[in-house]
């Protein structure tokens, strides 16, 4: 049987507080209603959750030789993540730990979208996006590659698939600090975040460069 | 005052079970309301990000106006060509444009952030990343005079020893509570079994409404240094902006966005931190699926400003293209900050 959670759209009732508020004191609470409200609940945690992540303005001249991801696995581990910042062999930039949410009710997680305009001046102009639990890349981690043999900018996007094993817990519990001693947190708890790491290189020396990297959650299919 | 705590979940609540004209039942409407509470506080939606930098002067923005209470601020290091023992620190001050806290020692603002950031000395690089996270308090903030219904400007100093700073991170964080002293928030517990449907309904509605229109979702945002790395605008008619909006000689960045398909065209705030050089005035302009919105600059005498009144709409599709341009009227403008942000 075919479940649903929500129609896909917000729907408008009216405003609460109001003289006309379907949830206003002393009125019946019909099914239906509550249909309604648990759909655009459902639609708003979904839509909320998809937000840019980071965005870069790009790297210029990458000129570094890697035959990379041939064999998938074990170039996530190769790629040169230490590599010395300015150095025109590669680019890596580590893109931050965000939170990662399933898609509403799903228990699916969002696709972790990297979109870039990218050319080569020969070979293959490649971007690497890996997501871990911090520290460096692994084997395992998953991974997207988006490459381009464009002498001009064109643009490429690549998704990135995560699941509930992909996600690591982060503990928040702030003290209040304008007090002495610090007081409790007004609140904590714990959500799921997840570390991105971008790489970028080119296959055979030639020139790789990218403008307009952006990061950003997308909804599943 | 009442808190009560709720974990990040999401219940699924299927339509089938609350057919039309039905009886709802008291734990469907318990378990409406921890969704409800998951809708509006969540998923908050701004953020900043500073790339990685040897020191300098970075701002970063955010709307306090939403159902967020704390914003993580995350700093990390790693050496620059060798491992050493050196730090990196960086300083933080937020205002409101009237009211500012920091940059030094405040109760205000996590201690932690002023203590030095040491990375490893494994011998790689990325080993020894350092990592310090902090949670900035709306709350504590708003005690210290700044006002909760404008933009709050974050401002990091960044100063290394042999050392980068990776990045410099700053995000809303889910609410962990519902609390009666908020406009929204709707406590499960009121909905017992057998017990009468009260006015602690209308929490439910407001809880909604707060999902929809607590919300800021930020689309863009580009932190350079004020001092030395921060972009230049000579062109005297909107043009591409040379620097970090630039993809190659006359072609302006293009960034590809995700936009909120609550209803309707999406709808942003935007603009810059910007000064002119002398008398002089400016502009820039985004462009987006739906069309291009201008933002007059007016002079500032040589001092940072912060603009962010431009008002524009994304398109209504789950992908658009903005880029931005500007112009000088003579001079040079100078631009140290973008920001675009949702208006729900």
């Amino acid at each position: 049987m075919t479940t649903i959670t929500t129609a896909g759209i917000w729907i408008d009732l009216p405003t609460s507080g109001g003289a006309a508020d379907r949830f206003r004191a002393d009125q019946p609470l019909g099914a239906g209603l509550v249909q309604i409200a648990s759909s655009n609940a459902e639609f708003a945690c979904r839509e909320n959750n998809l937000r840019t992540l980071w965005e870069h303005p790009g790297f210029t001249d990458i000129d570094g030789t890697l035959s990379l991801f041939g064999s998938p696995s074990s170039s996530v581990l190769e790629f040169p993540w230490d590599a010395v910042p300015g150095s025109s062999a590669v680019g890596v930039a580590y893109a931050g730990a965000h939170r990662m949410r399933g898609y509403g009710s799903t228990g699916v997680m969002p696709r972790i979208t990297i979109s870039a305009r990218l050319k080569a001046g020969g070979g293959t102009a490649g971007v690497v996006l890996v997501a871990n639990a911090g520290g460096r890349p692994q084997p395992s981690d998953p991974y997207v590659v988006i490459g381009s043999t464009s002498p001009t900018y064109e643009r490429k996007t690549g998704t990135l698939a995560l699941t509930l094993g992909n996600v690591f817990s982060r503990s928040i519990a702030p003290l209040v600090e304008d007090t002495t001693p610090p007081g409790e947190p007004i609140e904590n708890g714990v959500d799921s975040i997840v570390h991105l790491w971008v790489g970028v290189w080119n296959s055979n020396a030639s020139k790789t460069s990218t403008r307009g990297m952006t990061i950003y959650l997308g909804a599943p299919p | 005052m009442t808190t009560r705590h709720r974990d990040l979940t999401t219940p699924a609540l299927y339509s089938q079970t609350r057919p039309s004209r039905g009886t709802v039942q008291a734990s469907q409407s318990a378990a409406l309301a921890e969704l409800a509470n998951d809708a509006a506080g969540g998923h908050p939606a701004q953020r900043a990000t500073v790339l990685r930098n040897e020191g300098g002067t970075f701002c970063c923005y955010i709307w306090p106006d939403t159902t967020a209470i704390y914003y993580a601020v995350r700093a990390t290091a790693s050496w620059k060509t060798a491992p050493v023992f050196n730090a990196s620190s960086v300083t933080l001050a937020v205002t409101d444009g009237t009211t500012t806290v920091g940059p030094g020692a405040s109760p205000y603002l996590p201690r932690d952030l002023l203590a030095p950031i040491s990375p490893g000395v494994s011998g790689a690089r990325l080993d020894d990343f350092s990592m310090r996270t902090v949670y900035v308090q709306r709350d504590s903030l708003v005690a210290a005079g700044l006002s909760p219904s404008v933009p709050w400007r974050f401002t990091f100093v960044v100063t290394t020893v042999a050392t980068y700073v990776e990045a410099i991170e700053i995000a809303e964080v889910s609410r962990f509570a519902t609390d009666t002293a908020d406009t929204y928030g709707a406590d499960p517990d009121y909905y017992q079994p057998r017990s009468i449907i009260d006015d602690n309904v209308v929490a439910i509605g407001k809880t909604l409404e707060a999902a929809y229109d607590l919300q800021r979702r930020t689309y863009h945002a580009v932190s350079l240094d004020e001092v030395a790395g921060h972009d230049h605008v000579t062109s005297g008619t909107y043009a591409p902006i040379p620097g970090s909006q630039l993809e190659s000689a006359g072609v302006a960045s293009r960034w590809e966005v995700r936009p909120r398909l609550m209803g309707g065209v999406p709808t942003v705030q935007f603009g810059v931190r910007y000064r002119t050089t002398g008398a002089h005035t400016g502009g820039v302009r985004i462009t987006t699926g739906v069309g291009t919105y201008t933002l007059a600059l007016p002079t500032t005498g040589g001092a940072w400003v912060d603009n962010f009144t431009g008002v524009g709409y994304l398109a209504q599709a789950t992908t658009d293209e903005i880029h931005w341009d500007a112009f000088s009227s003579a001079g040079t403008l100078s631009i140290a900050s973008y920001w675009i942000v949702e208006t729900p």
